[in-house]
């Protein structure tokens, strides 16, 4: 991957998802998410960067 | 399963009756027909007017006594108004269907999506058309029942058919017993329930898809425009989908998705379809008085036989492919199966072919249902999602796209659009086409241009093998005027246009005259370019400047079924 989140940004990152999750509310959840992994993935550009995320979110779904 | 509607109860349409004739057969007098057509829908009798168009007879045997019942296959798309124009029937159809350019789809009652396809002043037809089909298929069999070379036989039912290497017998009966009937070529055009399929032993192999829609036609009087209206999880039908068409006498199509465990049989009780289309018409605001005309029950298939010619067999239709209606492609397929099977059919039959030609039929047909196939299930899946996530994808995308242009684009119905037949054996020449910048490519269908209200470049097309010339000075030399005398077969001319930009030479009526050169433009044309067109109006092969030897070579080529010899 040719960019990344510093540390810091990645800690911002994970708390602007939590309060969007939780803003949405549960049963909205599914919704919201998908809508943000379809605009991520447009803005990603990237085919296989997409298909690379979508393993690494499959895997150690414990 | 639908409402057999009492044909006689129609609110709009005066179903004909087709009487019952003793067949020749029946009398005792057998001959072998060069064609029997099993199927008097629309794609059975097209078929029929096409090889009629070329002068080969043929019987239709159907065993109804009146056209189709109920709307049915509304959405015409241009390449099938070209078709219907090539045998005679488009002003007649375009008088009585109402044309359309756009549609709009709506999440939850927000517009999210306006599909616009392409139509410019050039366009002699409009991308699309809504017209029941029953009008369809009676102007079909007027046509048919007023040309010689078609024995239409109503009340004929094919019960069983055999084939051996000499050709195809088939047994029917009637309302005044059974007869068989031998014929050479057999063009089966019976419809899903094919029973010239079921005869062989042969099956539609693919997918069914799990959602299930209720069609409806009620007559209402409204002002809405002619266009195609989505609605997915709409107020009236939450969670489900809902497509609303308009068609002529006032007559509304509303298709409406149904849940997957709801019981059919109370599904489509007539009380509950009234209930379900009131709350559909009170969401869009139509507030006056209805009547309920026709429904049935629509499941999506993508089914095909894995090859379209057994023997002396063809298959045309639904006999040969089951799409989804979604991108409205099932009618439109059959009409385009018709045409390219009737012309092959008949130019092997007046010995103008090898019978090799009939062999390019299956791979472009069915090549022409796989793609239709790849776009339908794309549609079929936005339309029906069959799992939770796509469901909630397509929902994503639906929610985005009301304040997101980007995905807009994946809302797109994805309407019927003619196939080019890239990898049939009767293409050729393909690398010439690198020598083009624009304009339709080897295997493609002809893009006709509108010159006047009432003339476009089909009207210059021939009922056989054509050629478009592009010259800047509108003078065909000997060496090309030759060619066409060596390329008439049988009594078919070989139908030169010559397209020029300079100003007519006097006499020439196979001249058109291109003074802006938006004709030249379209086809990528330069001084000295070919296009060679097939019967059935799709591009053989083209070349930025005329190679006289190589069209010959083509043309012989193509007559032999793509071979050499």
């Amino acid at each position: 991957m040719s960019k990344q989140l510093s540390e810091e940004q990645l800690e911002t990152a994970l708390e602007m998802l939590a309060v969007g999750i939780n803003g949405v509310g549960r049963e909205k959840e599914s919704l919201f998410l998908a809508k943000l992994c379809l605009v991520l993935a447009n803005q990603l550009g990237d085919i296989d960067l997409l298909e690379w995320a979508i393993d690494q979110a499959t895997v150690d779904l414990m | 399963m639908n409402r057999p509607i009492s044909q006689s109860k129609s609110l709009y349409f005066d179903y004909p009756k087709y009487g019952f004739k003793r067949a020749p057969e029946q009398e005792g007098l057998t001959s072998v027909h060069p064609v029997v057509i099993v199927g008097g829908g629309p794609v059975g009798v097209t078929a029929a007017l096409e090889l009629a168009r070329h002068g080969v007879r043929s019987v239709v045997l159907d065993d109804k006594d009146t056209v189709n019942e109920g709307s049915r296959a509304i959405c015409i798309a241009r390449h099938s108004v070209e078709c219907l124009q090539q045998l005679g029937l488009a002003d007649r159809f375009e008088e009585k269907a109402l044309a359309w350019t756009s549609g709009t789809s709506y999440y939850r009652g927000k517009p999210v999506y306006r599909l616009q396809m392409p139509h410019s002043d050039t366009d002699r037809y409009y991308p699309m058309y809504n017209l029941q089909q029953q009008y369809i298929e009676k102007f079909l069999i007027d046509e048919a029942h007023g040309n010689k070379l078609i024995d239409l036989r109503w009340q004929s039912r094919v019960t069983d058919v055999e084939q051996d290497y000499t050709g195809v017998r088939l047994h029917v009966e009637t309302p005044e017993g059974k007869y068989t009937i031998d014929s050479n070529y057999l063009l089966a055009a019976d419809g899903a329930h094919s029973v010239v399929r079921r005869s062989l032993g042969l099956a539609l192999n693919g997918e069914a898809y799990e959602g299930r829609y209720v069609i409806v036609d009620i007559q209402m009087a409204s002002d809405y425009p002619t266009e195609r209206r989505a609605f997915f999880d709409p107020p009236s039908n939450p969670g489900l989908t809902i497509l609303i068409h308009r068609q002529p006498d006032n007559i509304w199509r509303i298709d409406y998705q149904v849940g997957e465990d709801v019981d059919e049989e109370k599904e489509l009780s007539e009380d509950n379809i009234r209930r379900r289309i009131s709350a559909v018409l009170e969401m869009i605001g139509e507030t006056g008085k209805w009547q309920l005309e026709w429904w049935s029950l629509y499941k999506a298939y993508s089914l095909a036989l894995d090859d379209y010619r057994h023997g002396n067999i063809l298959f045309i239709g639904d006999a040969a492919h089951l799409v989804p209606i979604f991108g409205v492609r099932g009618l439109n397929s059959g009409f385009a199966d018709a045409m390219n099977a009737a012309w092959k059919l008949a130019w092997v039959i007046k010995g103008w072919a090898d019978e090799k030609l009939l062999n390019s039929y299956s791979p472009e047909r069915r090549g022409a249902t796989l793609e239709v196939f790849e776009n339908a299930i794309k549609s079929t899946k936005f339309m029906t999602p069959p799992t939770r996530g796509h469901h909630l994808m397509r929902d994503a995308t639906l929610s985005l796209a009301v304040s997101n242009a980007f995905a807009r684009p994946l809302i797109n119905p994805r309407q019927s659009q003619p196939y080019t037949y890239m990898d049939s054996p009767l293409t050729a020449l393909r690398k010439r086409d690198a020598e083009f910048e624009c304009g339709p490519g080897a295997g493609a269908a002809l893009l006709d241009f509108r010159f006047s209200v009432t003339e476009s470049l089909l009207d210059h097309v021939g009922p056989g093998f054509s050629g478009l010339y592009f010259s800047d000075s509108g003078v065909v030399d000997a060496q090309l005027s030759g060619l066409c005398g060596e390329l008439r077969v049988g009594n078919v001319q070989f139908a030169l246009t010559v397209i020029t930009r300079a100003s007519p030479v006097p006499g020439s009526s196979s001249l058109l005259l291109d003074v802006d050169g938006a004709l030249f433009s379209a086809y990528g044309a330069g001084n000295g370019t070919f296009y060679l067109v097939r019967p059935d109006r799709h591009i053989s092969a083209r070349w930025k400047e005329i190679k006289i030897d190589e069209v010959r070579q083509v043309f012989a080529r193509t007559l032999h079924g793509g071979t050499n010899e």
